[in-house]
Formats: C-alpha cells, structure tokens, sequence
C-alpha cells in the first residue's frame, strides 16, 4: 500500500516483533518449565505412590497378606493413568499385581533394578520397600508418560495463544500508535507544511508530555528562531531593496536634475546665443542707427541748407546794387524768398516734431474720435490741393465708426497720408479713402492713390527719415520726415501703419487703430433734456463756466448742452496754461477740467488755481475719460469738487451744474449773513 | 555369646534371608506336622514385627534408647527363636531384649508379653492379670488363648499364622496399634464391642 514504511508502520512492525518474541521466549520458558514441573510432579507422584504403596503394603509384606497386598494395588484404580502395578516380596517373588481394566500389559516376573525408566510415552518404575532398615520387597509401578502429548498440546496452544496475543497486540497498537506517532507525525506534518509554504507562523502542537512533547517544544522554538530570523533578513532585504530603491531614485532625480541643468545650460547658452545674436543685432541696429542718424544730419543739413541757399541767394540779390532789378524781379524774388522760407519752417517744424517724438515728449490725449467727422475735415483741407493737381477725391459717405486716438494727431496722420497720395500721383489720378474693420476691435483706415507703385525695395526704405525715395530731384517739394513721424505716431496710439504696393498701379497705405463706443450724439442730449433748464436760475447775471478741454467734439457737446441754459454762460480754453489764463483773467464760477491735457494737465492746473488765492476758492470739476476707480480716488483726493467721467452722462452732468450752483448760492448766502450784521 | 552375637550380627542379612526362607516354607512345613520349629521361627519373626507397629505411652523407656524388652512365658522354643530373631536388630532405635518368665516373675520392665501354649490356663490368666492396666502389649497363643483377655492373639488359618487384635485391652493399657497392622489382622475387637 504504502510504498515508503511509515513511522507508525515501523513502530507496529517492532512492536509485532518484540511480542513475538516477548512469547516465544515466554512460552517456551512456560513449556520448558511445565513439562519439567511435569515430568518431575509425575516422577515425583509416582515415586510417591510407590512409597506409599510400598508404606502401606509393609504390614502385607511383613505379615505374608497377599489379600492385603492386592487389596493396596486394587486402589490404583483411582488413578487411571497407572497402567499396571505390583508388590514383590523380598525374595523376588511376585506378590501381588495389578492391571487396569483397559489395559493390556503384563508384569514382569521378577522385580528390576530400582529406579525410573521411560519408553514408548510409559514410565516404570521398581521401588523397594523398607522397613526399618529392613527390605522387605519392591513396588512395580507402569504409568503413561505424557510428555511428547503435552509437550504438542503446549505448542499449539502456544501458537493460538500467540496468534491471539499478537492479534490483540496488533488491535491495541493501531490505537496506540496514535499516542506515540500522532505527535511525531504531526510535527512531521508541520514540518512539511513549513517546507512546502514557507510559513514560518506555524506551530506544531503538543500533543502529549514525553520527549516528543520537548521535541515539538524544540521545534517550535527552532521555528521561532526561524521565523524571528526570516523576518529580520526580509525586513533587512526589504530595508536593502528600500536603500536601493531609494538610492536608484536619488540617482534618477541625480539623472533628473543633471537633464534638468543640461537643459538649462542648454536654455542658458540658447539664450546667450539668443542674447549675444539680440546684442549683434543691438549692434548691428544701433550701427545703423549710428549711420541712419550720421546720414540724417548731413541730410537735414542738407535739406536745411537747400532753402536757406534759395533765401540767402535772393536775399542778396535784392540788397546788392550791382545787381539790378525790376520791381516784377523783386517781387518774384520775394516770393521765393517766402516759399523758400515757408518750407524751411515746415522743415523746422517737422524735425522738432520727430524729435518730440523720438525724445518721448509727446502727450497724447487719447479718447474716442468720430472718423466721419475727421475724415471730412481732412477732405476740406486736402481738397484744394487735389484740385490744383487735377485729382479726385474718394471719401467714404458714412464711416460711422469711432476709434481710441488723439484727435489732432490721427488728423495730422491722415493728411500726412492724404497729401503723399496726391503729391504722388499719376496726373488726373484718384485717391480713395476708406475704413473698414480689421479685426475684433480693430478699425483700419486707407489711403490708396493711383501713383506709380513701389518696389518692395523701396517699400522696406519707405519709412526712414529724409528719404524720399527718388523723388529727391523730383518737382514735388518734401522733408522726407512726414511718413517717419506718422509711423511714429501711429506706433504711439498703439496702432500699426503698413503699405501695400503694385508697380505701375499704385500704393495703398493703412493704418489700424483701436475700435470705441461712439461718444453720444448731440441729437440725445437735446431730446432728453430740455425739461431741466434753467431750473435753478436765480436773480442778476448768468453764471460764469470755463470748460478746459482739447478735445473739439467733446468741447462742442459741452457747448450744445450749455447753451440751453440761459443761467450759464461758457468760456473755453484747449490747453491747461489757457485755461489758467483764463480763469485768472474772467475768475468763472465754476471750471470744468479735463485731465488729459497738452501743457499741463488737469491735476497739476488744478494746483495752480488753487495756489492762486484769486481762483482758489472756484470749484473745478473733473470731466475726464480716465475712468478707474483709482483714477477717481486719485481726482477727488486732489481736491476736484466733482469727478465726472466720459462719455459725458447729460443727467449727471447737469445735476453737478445744478449741486455746484446750489452750493456757490448757500456760499454767498451764508457771505452774505456774515456781513450784514457788520 | 558375644563372639556368636558378633557373628550373627555380621551375618544380619544372611540372618534375614533365612528367616524369610523360613516363612516361606513354613506352611511346607506345617502341613507336614514336622514344621514345629517353622511355626516357632515365624512367630518368633511376628512378636518382633508387632513391636515395630505399636506405640507405648511416654515413661514406659528410661531413655530414647532403652532396649524394648519382650517376656516369653510359657513358650521357650520361640523365646529361642526370638532371641535369634532379634539380635542385632532394633525398633525404632531401640535394641530388643527378650526375657524368658516364670511364673512368680514380676511383669515390671516389661513391654511386650508373649504368653505361650505351654503354659497353664491359670497361670496364664494370672500373668495376663497382671500385666493388666500396665502398658505392655499382651500376646497369646493359639486357639485357647481366646478367652484370656491378650491384646493379640495368634490363629492358624488356612495353614497361615494370622492374628486377632482386641483393642480394648489395649487401650486399657494405653498401647496404640497401627493402623496398618489393624489391617493386616485377621480380626480387631474394637474398644466398644
């Protein structure tokens, strides 16, 4: 069954074999010892029995009883194993005898020597008999020896008590080899099961109180030591593994951050490569700045001297005697003196423009334009030049649009731009103007003329200063200096300008500029309030309102809504040094400021009427387009008496009117109280 | 006597065997009438035998090896016999001694007593009545013995000696008889019969 002999079957072999053994050796000890016992008990009885047959047979013998003799024998009979028996007398003779009744024997005759003989499984013995010393015969005695019998009776009783013993011992030892190999086997089971699953937790249980008991105990402890061991080497590999993990991660972001340094040394020298290309460039710029300013003076002197040489030339002609002339001469002279003048103030004027410019100083007032208006004003002015020249004039019917811009700057853009495309221009050529929108919040504006085109040569030196690209010795008189001082100024509203062209067919030139809300209409303001006029007119002269403002659109609003009320009466001013003039000059009842102004601004013009103690006390109120809170803040902590904001609300703006009057009244009144007592 | 005694004595077993042929011619012997000396010896041979199965009562022997003393009266062929018998012999370690009485004898010493045919019915019954209430073991001869009141009495049958025991004499006399010579006689007088 089982290939490999288990403990318990060893255990039970050893146990069979010891009882085996244990039995044979007992048995046959037992058997040894029980037929000797036999032999000599039934020696010994028979010996016995001899001698007392021989002790009893004494007075027969001594007294010649045969009667009695046989009498004795005859008793024999109560022990069927004695065959046979007889007496003889001293002489040999024999006396009496005895056969038992199933037996088939015959005495001997004579007695035999005295003593024990076996044969054939029968003893016999002879026995004399004395008395006192005297012989007086001899006993014959024939019983069954049994030995072999009972000696074959012994063994196969020992075999079945053997085979019994060794039975139970089998029956017994199936039970109690649980008590000895139980726990042994359950050790060796949790010895297995630790072999074959590593877990160490296991424990084997202890199952009795001998040496398989300590057995477990010392396996236990052994497994303990184990699991304490494993724990302390897998918390020590894990500790390791943590170590290397940590050390592989220490090493990554080593790796990280070298790729991170790499890549900055590398963004580093991207940049400085960038920079110094930037600084080459720089260079390079400022090289031609150098240049381009190098060749601007040698031809603003140029240009400078060119009309000066015309001035002075005449000039001298007119005031030398040597040389004669007539009075048409003279006028002629003059005249060019004064063209030649004139373009040398033009001259003048630009270059200190575009040194404005370029020197920052330029204040722009930025604040929404109407470009219908501009442009028409533009076409007024532009049109008798056009028409000199034989040129149409294209301007868009109604461009409705407004844009964040300084108003008398984009009008100098414009017929900047204007002037070139008819200047230009091919003869009985066209100007178109036009405005579009360009893009989310973007309004462009176009010039486009019908002149000769440019080459992108050309249109890359476009907008560098006194180059007027060929037409230096052309008829049409120029600076050179409008387009950079428009582009300037375009840049500076935080527009673009760009250009267009096609040789032969002409050039068109844009500007972009920032879309607005339309101030509100002068048509809203009438419709909306003539209910409030004059509401708080009291008695004796209008009131006195100077209005400092730049802006021409929103000075003419100003002077539509005023002139519905007969209680004002408005003055202006377009800068803040006029306005201070002013107010020093006809001291109003109320200034009405902007901030943006050229000159001096709105605050600081504030400061000065208020340092004067002849304007100090009128009350300035803000109209301004800086409309963030901090502005607000800024105006009212500066000491504004009202901070209004464009575009102009007509009902907010008509209640300051209104409270500022209010208040200048309870002033006088509360005047007039102090100095009536008096 | 000593040289003789010396003689016999070696001569025990020879002794011995001639007794034994003896008795075992004696019915030879008594049926031919002429065996007179055979009844004698084989007489002779019972009175010593007797003394071997009989036990006296303690005081009768002076010392554990005081001879045992046998009175013959009235019979001294087998008085002669017996002394032949016995010499040299001994029972129970006791050496026998046989004494041949006369009348007027006293019984004292005495332990066994062997009254012959020869002698008178009276003087038998006196010796007998004497030797009453002592411990001395009372034999008698033949037929007549019978009314004498001994403790054995010998008989003839079939031409064999046998012997009658009446054990109230004996007990009388605070003598114990063997069982086993009780079975060997031919009839026991029990103490209450």
């Amino acid at each position: 069954m089982n290939p490999t002999p288990s403990l318990r079957r060893k255990l039970l072999r050893v146990v069979m074999l010891v009882t085996l053994v244990a039995l044979l050796v007992s048995v046959g000890t037992i058997i040894a010892y029980d037929l000797r016992a036999y032999h000599q008990s039934l020696v010994g009885d028979m010996s016995t029995q001899a001698e007392l047959l021989g002790h009893m047979s004494s007075p027969a013998l001594a007294f010649d009883d045969q009667r009695l003799a046989k009498e004795n024998l005859s008793l024999l009979r109560l022990r069927p194993k004695v065959n046979a028996g007889a007496i003889y007398n001293a002489r040999g003779q024999l006396f009496a005898a005895y056969v038992a009744p199933t037996q088939d024997v015959t005495v001997p005759r004579t007695p035999g020597a005295e003593g024990v003989e076996f044969s054939d499984g029968k003893l016999t013995m002879f026995r004399a008999i004395r008395d006192n010393g005297e012989l007086l015969g001899t006993v014959y005695l024939r019983s069954e020896y049994e030995i072999l019998a009972r000696f074959a009776d012994y063994v196969l009783i020992a075999l079945l008590a053997s085979l019994l013993a060794i039975g139970i011992a089998y029956l017994m030892m199936r039970r109690l080899n649980e008590v000895i190999t139980k726990p042994v086997l359950a050790i060796a089971d949790v010895a297995r099961e630790v072999v074959a699953t590593g877990d160490y937790s296991r424990r084997a249980a202890r199952l009795s109180d001998d040496e398989v008991a300590e057995l477990a105990d010392s396996f236990n402890k052994m497994l303990s030591v184990i699991e304490t061991r494993t724990h302390e080497l897998e918390s020590s590999n894990s500790e390791i593994a943590r170590e290397a993990e940590q050390r592989s991660q220490a090493q990554k972001e080593i790796m990280r951050l070298n790729e991170e340094l790499e890549q900055r040394v590398h963004e580093r020298t991207v940049q400085l490569e960038r920079a110094n290309g930037e600084l080459a460039m720089a260079m390079e710029e400022a090289k031609s700045a150098n240049q381009a300013k190098s060749a601007f003076l040698s031809s603003m002197s140029h240009e400078l001297r060119t009309p000066l040489n015309a001035i002075l030339g005449f000039a001298q002609i007119l005031t030398s005697d040597k040389l004669p002339s007539t009075l048409a001469q003279k006028k002629e002279f003059a005249n060019h003196i004064l063209k030649s003048g004139r373009h040398l103030l033009t001259l003048i004027n630009e270059i200190l423009d575009l040194a404005k410019i370029e020197s920052g100083a330029v204040a722009l007032s930025m604040e929404p334009v109407a470009l219908q208006e501009i442009l028409q004003e533009c076409e007024s002015m532009v049109a008798p030049l056009a028409g000199q020249r034989g040129i149409r004039l294209l301007f868009p019917d109604h461009c409705v649009a407004n844009v964040t811009a300084d108003r008398t700057r984009l009008k100098q853009i414009l017929l900047n731009l204007l002037s070139n495309a008819i200047k230009y221009n091919r003869e009985g050529g066209a100007v178109v103007a036009d405005c579009s929108p360009s893009g989310p919040g973007l309004l462009r504006i176009s010039v486009q003329d019908t002149g000769m085109g440019l080459h992108p040569d050309q249109v890359r030196m476009l907008f560098q200063p006194f180059n007027r690209l060929g037409q230096e010795s052309g008829a049409e008189e120029g600076t050179g200096i409008g387009l950079v001082v428009t582009k300037r100024l375009v840049e500076l509203m935080g527009g673009t300008i760009g250009v267009t062209s096609s040789l032969g067919v002409g050039s068109m030139f844009w500007i972009e500029l920032k879309a607005t809300e339309p101030v509100p209409s002068r048509v809203d303001a009438l419709a909306v309030h003539p209910a409030g006029v004059g509401r708080h007119r009291g008695e004796g002269e209008p009131a006195t309102v100077l209005y400092v403002e730049d802006n021409p659109a929103n000075l003419k609003l100003v002077e539509e809504i005023i002139s519905f009320r007969p209680d004002l009466r408005l003055l202006s001013a377009p800068d803040g040094h006029l306005g201070i003039e002013l107010a020093r000059a006809h001291l109003p009842d109320i200034i009405l400021m902007d901030i943006n102004l050229p000159g001096v601004n709105g605050i600081d013009a504030l400061k000065l009427l208020r340092n004067d103690p002849r304007t100090a006390d009128i009350p300035v109120i803000a109209l301004t387009a800086n409309a963030m809170p901090r502005d607000v803040e800024k105006g009212l902590a500066a000491g504004f008496f009202r901070y209004l904001i464009k575009p102009i609300n007509i009902d907010e703006f008509t209640e300051a009117i209104n409270n500022t009057m209010a208040f200048l009244a309870q002033r006088r009144d509360t005047e007039r109280e102090r100095s009536t007592p008096t | 006597m000593a040289p003789r005694l010396h003689t016999l004595h070696r001569n025990k077993l020879s002794g011995g065997w001639l007794l034994l042929l003896a008795m075992a011619i004696f019915p030879l012997l008594a049926s031919a009438q002429a065996g007179r000396l055979l009844e004698r010896q084989v007489k002779a041979a019972y009175l010593y035998k007797f003394a071997g199965f009989v036990e006296w009562p303690d005081g009768c022997f002076a010392r554990a090896d005081s001879p045992l003393v046998i009175g013959v009266a009235g019979a001294d062929p087998v008085a002669e016999q017996l002394e032949i018998a016995v010499a040299g012999r001994n029972v129970n370690g006791r050496a026998l001694q046989v004494r041949r009485l006369r009348l007027g004898d006293s019984l004292s010493g005495m332990h066994m007593l062997f009254v012959g045919a020869a002698l008178d019915r009276t003087s038998a019954m006196e010796l007998l009545a004497a030797s009453r209430g002592q411990p001395v073991l009372t034999v008698t001869d033949a037929d007549e013995s019978a009314g004498l009141g001994a403790m054995i009495s010998f008989i003839i049958v079939d031409e064999r000696l046998r012997f009658e025991v009446a054990l109230k004499y004996a007990a009388a006399a605070r003598l114990r008889i063997s069982a086993r010579m009780l079975q060997a006689a031919l009839r026991v007088q029990q103490v209450s019969s």
